[in-house]
């Protein structure tokens, strides 16, 4: 729950900690905590949905499937992160910095900044969690695929798929113009993730924790 | 609503048999469910319940069959469950944990939900503390949460495992009291190591040994399994080395032991009345008798 909010303070922070001085910079620093930092907190807080419910035995024997339930979950997990967002990205053209990072993309389409890396990550997340049934597994890979576009941004850009696929092509994408194809993309696989979760969610009434088969 | 249990084997990964060709028919009312640690117990009731699904086998509750999803939730919308390992959500309190699992139980009307949270507080005497958060309530009233939630929906059939355990002697006798005044013409299905609580509220009791049904009829009928077989004998000497023992009580410089065996096991054994306790010995350990002191 208190993630966003946290991703995005310390954006903030960092913003005004940033030794490099220059408008742009900063607005960078600011922007990258609404397509980096929120999509993180988001992604691993799907991520651990699945497989630590206290009452999951309970949950499996009321006539709502676990399934909604945890869909439910999942519309709150990234509502909230979205509402943090949005809010923040608000308050960011309000405030002109929005308009001092040059690939913007405007304040309509440039929303797709955050909604498509936190998506993504979000259906990663649940997927992975559902797959596994492990939060700690499921965390671990959103982390590392996060990491790892975040260190190797360059080598992760080398060829078309890995720039289709890259998650902070606002702040830090090495082809401006594949921008759209790059979050359309991105909102893509995030369906295709969160559709599997569903399917493997229907599948598996296995969520008891002992339940090992 | 009358359970159908036919050739149910319920096979877990790696090769564990927890149930094993049961067939088994519980009727309405109350029906006792006896059985040592890994019987089979709690997987029986989780199939029941429709959470586990079996390996091999059928199982009707009230003519709906588990096998599809229109059976299972068919049961689920008439189904009180009390799993044996309650978890509940620490940072909820009692009150708003049990309106939330009325909410799952499909009371859709806040009024109705409400009311009927407050009467089940009532019950299960948590109304003081109903405002308070589960995480630093006593695994007592935890356990009475737990009851609360199984009864939210008034339903026919209720399956409680081990309902009592961690119960004070008080509480235990108040919730056998609870279960048997809210049978009546539903089903509840109580599972218990505590032979006593079966002896009080059950007409009808099974007894699962090893996933197999080692005994099906009265309570009376258990009871009389042991007729004959149990014994009174005084000694100062070592515990007899055949028979199960019962209870060993100090005696007047010895001991006075409850032995349940075939035959007497000493000749200064006295034969005494069954009770339900005998009984359940004697259909679960027929035959390797375990020795005593051990
Ligand atoms: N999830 C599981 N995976 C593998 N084996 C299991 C699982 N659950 C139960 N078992 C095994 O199945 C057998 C029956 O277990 P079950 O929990 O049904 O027994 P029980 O009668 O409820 O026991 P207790 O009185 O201790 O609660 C045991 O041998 C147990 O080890
Ligand atoms: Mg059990």
């Amino acid at each position: 729950m208190l993630g966003p909010p946290l991703a995005v303070a310390l954006g903030v922070a960092a913003a005004v900690a940033s030794p490099v001085a220059g408008d742009a910079t900063t607005a960078r620093i600011l922007l990258g905590a609404l397509e980096m930092a929120v999509p993180l907190t988001a992604g691993v807080a799907c991520a651990s949905l699945i497989g630590r419910d206290p009452a999951v035995e309970i949950q499996l024997a009321v006539p709502t499937p676990y399934r909604e339930t945890l869909l439910r979950r999942t519309v709150v997990t990234l509502g909230w992160a979205a509402l943090v967002a949005a809010v923040t990205a608000g308050a960011l053209i309000a405030t002109g910095w929005w308009a001092r990072w040059p690939d913007n993309h405007g304040p309509l389409t440039g929303q797709l900044t955050w909604v498509a890396p936190t998506l993504a990550l979000g259906g990663l997340g649940l997927a992975a969690a559902a797959l596994t049934r492990s939060p700690a597994a499921a965390g671990a890979l959103v982390t590392t695929v996060w990491a790892v576009q975040q260190f190797f941004a360059g080598a992760a850009q080398q060829h078309l798929p890995g720039r289709l696929l890259y998650l902070f092509a606002t702040t830090r994408g090495a082809d401006p113009e594949a921008w759209t194809a790059n979050r359309l993309t991105l909102l893509a696989t995030a369906a295709a993730l969160l559709t599997l979760a569903v399917v493997v969610l229907g599948r598996s009434e296995r969520l008891i924790r002992s339940e090992d088969e | 609503m009358t359970i159908e249990i036919t050739a149910l084997t319920k096979t877990y990964r790696g090769g564990v048999a927890a149930l094993d060709g049961l067939d088994l028919t519980v009727p309405t009312g109350m029906f006792g469910l006896l059985g040592a640690n890994g019987a089979g117990k709690t997987t029986l009731m989780r199939i029941l319940a429709g959470i586990v699904r079996p390996t091999a086998g059928r199982v009707t509750v009230g003519g709906h069959d588990l096998a599809t999803g229109a059976g299972r939730h068919a049961v689920q919308q008439s189904l009180g469950y009390l799993p044996q390992d309650l978890g509940v959500y620490p940072d909820l309190t009692a009150r708003q944990f049990l309106d939330y699992v009325a909410l799952l139980k499909g009371m859709d009307d806040p009024a109705v939900r409400r009311r009927r949270v407050g009467e089940l507080l009532e019950v299960v005497a948590l109304t003081a503390q109903a405002g308070r958060r589960l995480r630093g309530f006593s695994g007592g009233m935890r356990q009475r949460v737990g009851i609360a939630q199984a009864l939210l929906a008034d339903p026919q059939l209720l399956i409680v495992d081990e309902p009592t355990a961690g119960l004070d002697p008080e509480e235990r006798i108040r919730f056998r009291t609870l279960l048997s005044q809210f049978a009546g013409d539903r089903t509840v299905v109580l599972s218990t190591h505590i032979v006593e609580d079966i002896a009080q509220t059950c007409r009808e009791v099974a007894v699962l040994a090893q996933g197999r049904l080692a005994f099906r009829g009265t309570v009376d009928d258990l009871t009389q399994r042991a007729a004959g077989q149990v014994w009174s004998l005084v000694t100062s000497g070592p515990p007899p080395s055949e028979g199960t023992v019962v209870s060993a009580l100090p005696h007047e410089g010895g001991m006075r032991y409850r032995i349940v065996a075939p035959t007497a096991p000493g000749a200064e054994a006295t034969p005494v009345d069954p009770g339900l306790e005998d009984g359940y010995l004697a259909v679960t350990v027929p035959d390797e008798r375990r020795p005593v002191g051990r």
